[in-house]
C-alpha cells in the first residue's frame, strides 16, 4: 500500500514560514528577539538543508512516513543548540551524522533478507583478503632484484602479477559498490559516485606509471577499465533480472555477482603465479618463506582467497535461491 | 494512519493478550520513549527531549534512533498515534503525537520491575557495599560535599 504523498520535499520552505512565526511569538509574547532567533528567521541553515538531502540515506517508505517529523526535531534541536553557543551546534550536529549514518544503513539492512546481507558480508571478506593477498605479492616481488630476471623467463608470471594487481583494485571499488548501494541504495549520483572512487583507486594503485612508463600505465589502465566496466554491466544485469523480485535489494546482490567477478580472476591469476613461480623462480618463491617454519605467505593468501571465494559463491547461491 | 497503527489501537482497545515479559528486555531508547509518554502524549521533540531530561543526560537520543525506535514500538503496539491534536494556535499542526497503550504500560512497567529486581540482585553481590561506599566517597552531592569544611563559610 502506497503511503500518501509526504510534506518532505517542501521542507525548507515550510520550516522558514515557521520559523518566521517564531521571531514574531517571541516578539509579542515580550520575549528578546535573539541574534539566533533573527538568523532561523533569514532562512533555513545551511546544516539543515543538508540534513535533508542525506536522508535520502533512508529507505523511501521509511522517509516518507517519518522523513518531515525527523527534520523537523533536527530542526528543533538545532535552533535550540544555538542558544547555547557554536560549540553545542557543533557537538549535535555530529551526533546527528552519526545517528544518520548508523540508522539509515540499519535500516536498509532491516529490509534485506539475511541470506543478502550474509552475501554482502562475504564478498567484503573475499575482497579485503584478495587485496590483502594481492598486496603481499606486491611487497614480496615489486622491487625485489629476483622478480626481472623470473619474469623474463616466464611471461606468465609478469601478466599473473599485473591481472592480480588489477583485479584486487577492481574488487576494492567492487566492495565499495556493496557498501553504497545498502547504504544510500541504487542512484544514478551513487553509480557516478563509484566511477569517480574507480578513477581515484586507478591512480592511486598505478598511477606513478603514467610519468615512467607511459605505455605500461595505458595498458594497465585499459586493463582496469575494461575489467571494472565488466563487472559494472554483469551487476546491473543481474540487478535488472532481480528487480521485480527483490526490489531495492537487487543492486546489492548486483553489485555481489559483479564484484565475484573480480574475486575470480584474482583467485585464478593468484593461483597461476604461485604455480608458475616455484619451478621458475625458486628463491623468489622462497622470499615468501616464513622463517623457522614451513608456511610461505603466497601460499597462505592463495588458500585463503580460496576458501573465502568458495564461502562467497555458496552465500551468493544461497541470496540468489527464490524465497519458498 | 498506518495498517500498523491501525492494528495497535485495535489491540490497545480490546486489550493485548501477549504477556508483557515476552518483549523484554527493551532497548534502552524503547524503555526511555515509554516512560517519557508514561506523562502524557508527546510529539517526536518533547520525547527527545523528556528522555535527556529522565536520564540526566546520558541518553540523548538523534531523529533517527527516535523514529526507528518510535516505528517499533507502534509496530509492537506499545504505543499508538494519538488523533487528537492540540490548539493549531499553539503548537505546529503538522506534527504527531504519540501517547502509550494499555500494553505498552504493562510491558513499561514489566522492564522497571526487571530492572529492580537486577539492581537487588547487584546489591547483593560480594563486595557490593565497598563499591558503593567508594562511590558515596568520590561523589560530590549535597549530602556530603567534598570540601565540607568550607560548608559553614558559604
Amino acid at each position: 500500500m502506497r503511503e500518501p504523498p509526504s510534506e518532505f520535499d517542501n521542507l525548507p520552505e515550510m520550516s522558514g514560514a515557521h520559523v518566521a512565526g517564531d521571531v514574531r511569538e517571541a516578539h509579542d509574547a515580550g520575549q528578546p528577539v535573539t541574534p539566533h532567533r533573527r538568523r532561523r528567521a533569514t532562512g533555513v541553515p545551511w546544516v539543515l538543508r543538508v540534513y535533508r538531502l542525506a536522508m535520502w540515506a533512508y529507505p523511501s517508505a521509511f522517509r516518507r512516513r517519518y522523513g518531515d517529523e525527523m527534520w523537523r526535531v533536527a530542526r528543533d534541536a538545532d535552533a535550540e543548540a544555538r542558544m547555547a553557543g557554536d560549540v553545542v551546534v557543533v557537538a549535535l550536529w555530529l551526533r546527528i551524522a552519526a545517528d544518520l549514518a548508523h540508522n539509515a544503513s540499519a535500516e536498509r539492512i532491516s529490509l534485506m533478507r539475511p541470506t543478502v546481507v550474509l552475501a554482502a558480508v562475504m564478498t567484503g571478506v573475499a575482497g579485503v583478503i584478495a587485496v590483502l593477498a594481492s598486496l603481499n605479492l606486491y611487497l614480496l616481488e615489486d622491487g625485489n632484484p629476483l622478480t626481472s630476471a623470473a619474469y623474463r623467463a616466464s611471461s606468465l608470471l609478469g601478466a599473473s602479477y599485473d591481472v592480480a594487481y588489477l583485479s584486487a583494485l577492481v574488487a576494492g571499488v567492487g566492495v565499495c559498490a556493496i557498501v553504497v548501494y545498502a547504504v544510500v541504495g541504487p542512484s544514478r549520483a551513487a553509480t557516478v559516485s563509484l566511477g569517480t572512487l574507480a578513477v581515484f583507486v586507478a591512480f592511486a594503485g598505478f598511477g606513478g606509471l603514467l610519468v615512467r612508463a607511459p605505455l605500461t600505465f595505458a595498458a594497465l589502465g585499459f586493463g582496469f577499465a575494461c575489467l571494472t566496466l565488466a563487472s559494472f554491466f554483469v551487476g546491473r544485469r543481474v540487478a535488472t533480472r532481480l528487480r521485480r523480485r527483490s526490489g531495492a535489494r537487487a543492486a546489492v546482490i548486483g553489485a555481489c555477482v559483479g564484484c565475484g567477478g573480480a574475486l575470480l580472476v584474482n583467485t585464478v591469476a593468484l593461483t597461476l603465479h604461485t604455480l608458475a613461480l616455484n619451478p621458475i623462480s625458486h628463491p623468489l618463491y622462497m622470499q615468501g618463506q616464513i622463517p623457522g617454519t614451513h608456511l610461505n605467505a603466497l601460499l597462505i593468501g592463495l588458500a585463503l582467497a580460496l576458501l573465502t571465494l568458495a564461502l562467497y559463491a555458496l552465500s551468493l547461491l544461497a541470496a540468489l535461491r527464490p524465497r519458498a | 494512519m498506518t495498517m500498523a497503527d491501525a492494528e495497535g489501537e485495535a489491540r490497545d482497545e480490546r486489550g493485548d493478550a501477549r504477556a508483557p515479559e515476552a518483549l523484554l528486555p527493551l532497548t534502552p531508547g524503547a524503555l526511555h520513549i515509554l516512560l517519557a509518554l508514561a506523562g502524557g502524549e508527546r510529539h517526536g521533540y518533547a520525547i527527545m527531549q523528556e528522555t535527556t531530561r529522565l536520564s540526566d543526560g546520558a541518553v540523548r537520543l538523534g531523529p533517527g534512533t527516535l523514529y526507528r525506535t518510535l516505528k517499533a514500538l507502534l509496530d509492537d503496539g506499545l504505543i499508538a498515534e494519538s488523533g487528537e491534536r492540540p490548539d493549531p494556535a499553539h503548537d505546529d499542526e503538522r506534527r504527531r503525537y504519540y501517547r502509550l497503550t494499555a500494553f505498552g504500560r504493562r510491558v513499561a512497567q514489566a522492564e522497571t520491575a526487571r530492572l529492580m529486581r537486577l539492581v537487588e540482585r547487584a546489591q547483593a553481590l560480594p563486595g557490593w557495599e565497598a563499591i558503593r561506599a567508594l562511590a558515596t566517597l568520590l561523589a560530590p552531592t549535597e549530602a556530603m560535599p567534598l570540601h565540607p569544611a568550607t560548608k559553614g563559610v558559604q
